[in-house]
């Protein structure tokens, strides 16, 4: 295999001013900023061109206002690298300090690309950085993740979401991630947007209904957008109209069930506990017992009344 | 027909070259396909880009593969049904197969060595003489759709004739039938297909028999004096499923009588859950991975109890309102599913085990010649436990 690429490139310590960068050159600007601290102990890189200098990393830095004059060391590479192999410096160095966000491993990719480099190259040089199994078909779903909508970037970003997460979310359609911005707009948890997204996908699939008519069913918007309810109000709504969408005879199943529940007076020491898949007819009894009063309160609970309603709740199962 | 058109190439490890079954099946091949390679060598590189389905591995075992059916975990009730795993994997291609995401393996793999399979099988079954087996060649594989599975029944079916105290279970979703049907079995050997509803069939059983022409070999195996069973397992859950499955079995017994039946399984969609996202990937367009399910207590995917339980009970009210109904029991279902349905549950795994042999001992006369006692099998143990 003869990739073209010269992976070493002479790289050259230098002292630079910081009217010597061209700032307006954001070609390797491709990685979210490592942390909100400004911090010295970072390592500027730069490139050579023509008469000034491009910034490969520390945009940040370069950027925070430093004087024109301003000296700072940096490395540097020549005008020749290749700009393959000063990505995959760059890569190099970034991922030693933390876990590239998909969307960061996304643009390597179709940087990579736009240079012509060949998947098998990126598969060889990059995947193993990025801790990917080599499997090309990787590259363009990777791809897809810059064409999501920016607001589901920005939670997914935020919410240091798994690829797994990223991946479920190309299976919805530009408009449908739209959509789902309403829901994004309340910050929810990343388990439970995971949930609903799944179970909002999954029901559209199995009873063969745009994601429109779906989320017009379900009064999407009106509740999201509610604003006399809180955010988790109205996210709580909305989870559970999908649930039991999704679910329609567990849902039923469990509501005869905690209304079997609601008709047992517990002690407040007390608590009874089931498994909501059902697969077992099993109630746990739970007390917590501190003092005499406590055990005289449990053996009042068992009274006939109570032991008939134990098995009325039972029989639900 | 020929049942060796699936494969795109055939390896054949040069100790297999021995057995003259290789021979017959390679007869059937053309040699174009065929590469003879040396036991060890791994050919996993070369066709990493083919479907396993699509390639053949011609070997001997090197362990053992007579073994306890694996069922699920204690949760749930299994049969202590006994396996053969001489085959090991399927051309057809069902959309809820576990085969296709279990086995881990670049080629669909035939043992050849059958008469050491046939010495292990028998070495094994005399450590219990006095349980009645059930053992099956189609848990890894169907038993009847490539041509090395049907030669090794051909041979199974004349080893169990002579062996009184098991029963051979060949099981499929295939019609090949033809080279079975004038064989001496001595009725130690039952066909068994799996069913489901032609239009179950049609969306989730690609490259399969269709229903009809199912029914219509199992009509012809009961008149070669076999016994039959069945299994309507998985059971899929579909919108107009009390309709389906009703005129299913419905149609079952207008090409079968029960008293020919030897047992019916009942089973529902089940799978560890991650071969969900592998189903859908495989299979786009399929919405069995959508329904209602829940993890088990065995940690696999199944339908929730208020969704499954209709389900069976209408089957098994359909399976039993005929004289003299065949033996019905659950695959991998909890107690509580059997008393929901049955009424009654059998006390263990090895309790099932016995009111299996109990039930064919009292149905078919000669077949099992002590009558069964129940401490055999409740002392008994699985084919794959070593001697103490």
């Amino acid at each position: 295999m003869n990739t073209g690429v010269n992976l070493k490139p002479v790289a050259k310590p230098v002292v630079l001013t910081v009217d010597q960068i061209d700032k307006s050159d954001h070609h390797y600007n491709l990685f979210l900023p490592d942390s909100e601290e400004y911090c010295f102990t970072d390592i500027i890189i730069v490139q050579k061109t023509g008469r000034r200098y491009r910034i490969i990393d520390g945009f940040k830095i370069i950027n925070a206002g430093l004087p024109v004059h301003h000296q700072f060391p940096a490395i540097c590479f020549p005008e020749s690298a290749s700009s393959f192999s000063i990505l995959s410096k760059l890569v190099e160095t970034k991922v030693k300090k933390r876990p590239l966000f998909p969307i960061e491993i996304a643009s390597v990719f179709q940087m990579a690309r736009q240079d012509g480099v060949s998947d098998i190259e990126l598969m060889t040089l990059l995947f193993p950085l990025f801790g990917l199994k080599s499997n090309a078909g990787l590259i363009d779903r990777y791809l897809q993740f810059l064409l999501l909508t920016s607001s589901i970037i920005k939670y997914m970003i935020e919410k240091n979401a798994p690829v797994k997460t990223w991946l479920f979310i190309l299976k919805f359609t530009q408009n449908e991630q739209l959509d789902l911005g309403d829901l994004i707009r309340l910050r929810p948890t990343l388990s439970i947007f995971e949930e609903i997204v799944s179970n909002l996908y999954e029901i559209q699939k199995r009873e063969n209904l745009s994601q429109t008519d779906l989320l017009s069913q379900l009064q999407w918007k009106t509740i999201l957008t509610d604003e006399n309810l809180e955010s988790k109000e109205r996210i709580g709504q909305v989870r559970n109209a999908i649930s039991r969408r999704r679910f329609p005879l567990l849902s039923t199943h469990k509501d005869n069930v905690e209304a079997a529940l609601r008709q047992i007076t517990l002690p407040e020491n007390a608590g009874i506990h089931y498994n909501d898949s059902f697969e077992k007819k099993e109630l746990r009894l739970n007390w917590c017992l501190h003092t005499k009063a406590d055990i005289k309160k449990m053996s009042d609970f068992y009274t006939d009344d109570t032991i008939r309603k134990i098995q009325q709740l039972l029989d639900t199962f | 027909m020929n049942r060796n058109h699936q494969f795109q190439r055939i390896y054949i490890t040069e100790s297999s070259l021995l057995d003259s079954v290789t021979k017959e099946i390679l007869s059937k091949t053309p040699r174009r396909i065929q590469r003879i390679i040396p036991d060890d060598y791994n050919f996993a590189a070369e066709v990493q880009d083919l479907d396993p389905k699509t390639v053949l591995l011609l070997t001997r075992s090197k362990g053992d593969i007579v073994k306890g059916c694996p069922g699920t975990d204690e949760s749930y009730l299994c049969c202590n049904y006994q396996v053969v795993n001489q085959t090991q994997n399927c051309p057809l291609h069902c959309t809820y197969c576990i085969l296709q995401f279990y086995l881990n393996q670049p080629a669909t793999v035939l043992y050849t060595n059958y008469d050491e399979i046939f010495l292990e099988l028998k070495r094994k079954i005399a450590r219990q003489p006095k349980r009645f087996f059930r053992i099956g060649t189609g848990e890894l594989g169907d038993s009847l759709a490539i041509e090395g599975s049907v030669l090794f029944a051909k041979q199974a079916i004349r080893v169990f004739a002579e062996t009184p105290n098991m029963l051979l279970e060949l099981k499929s979703k295939t019609t090949n039938i033809q080279d079975l049907l004038h064989l001496e079995h001595n009725g130690h050997t039952v066909l068994a297909w799996s069913l489901n509803p032609q239009e179950i069939i049609h969306q989730n059983e690609l490259k399969t028999a269709q229903l009809i022409p199912r029914l219509e070999a199992a009509q012809k195996m009961a008149e070669a004096g076999y016994l039959l069973a069945f299994h309507v397992d998985p059971i899929l859950f579909h919108r107009d499923w009390e309709r389906l499955y009703s005129e299913l079995i419905d149609e079952l017994y207008l090409h079968v009588d029960p008293r020919q039946i030897a047992w019916i399984s009942m089973g529902s969609l089940r799978f560890p859950p991650s071969m969900k996202e592998k189903i859908i990937e495989r299979y786009p367009n399929t919405i069995i991975p959508y329904a209602e399910m829940v993890r088990g207590m065995d940690g696999k995917l199944r339908y929730a109890r208020p969704l499954r339980l209709p389900m069976y009970r209408l089957i098994y009210q359909k399976l039993t309102a005929v004289p003299s109904p065949p033996f019905i029991y659950f695959c991998m279902e909890s107690s509580l599913i059997w008393k929901e349905v049955f009424g009654k549950a059998p006390e263990s795994n090895a309790h099932l085990d016995f009111m299996f042999a109990e039930s064919l001992y009292r149905r078919f006369p000669g077949l099992i010649s002590e009558k069964p006692q129940r401490s055999h099998y409740d002392e008994g143990f699985s084919l794959d436990t070593l001697p103490e």
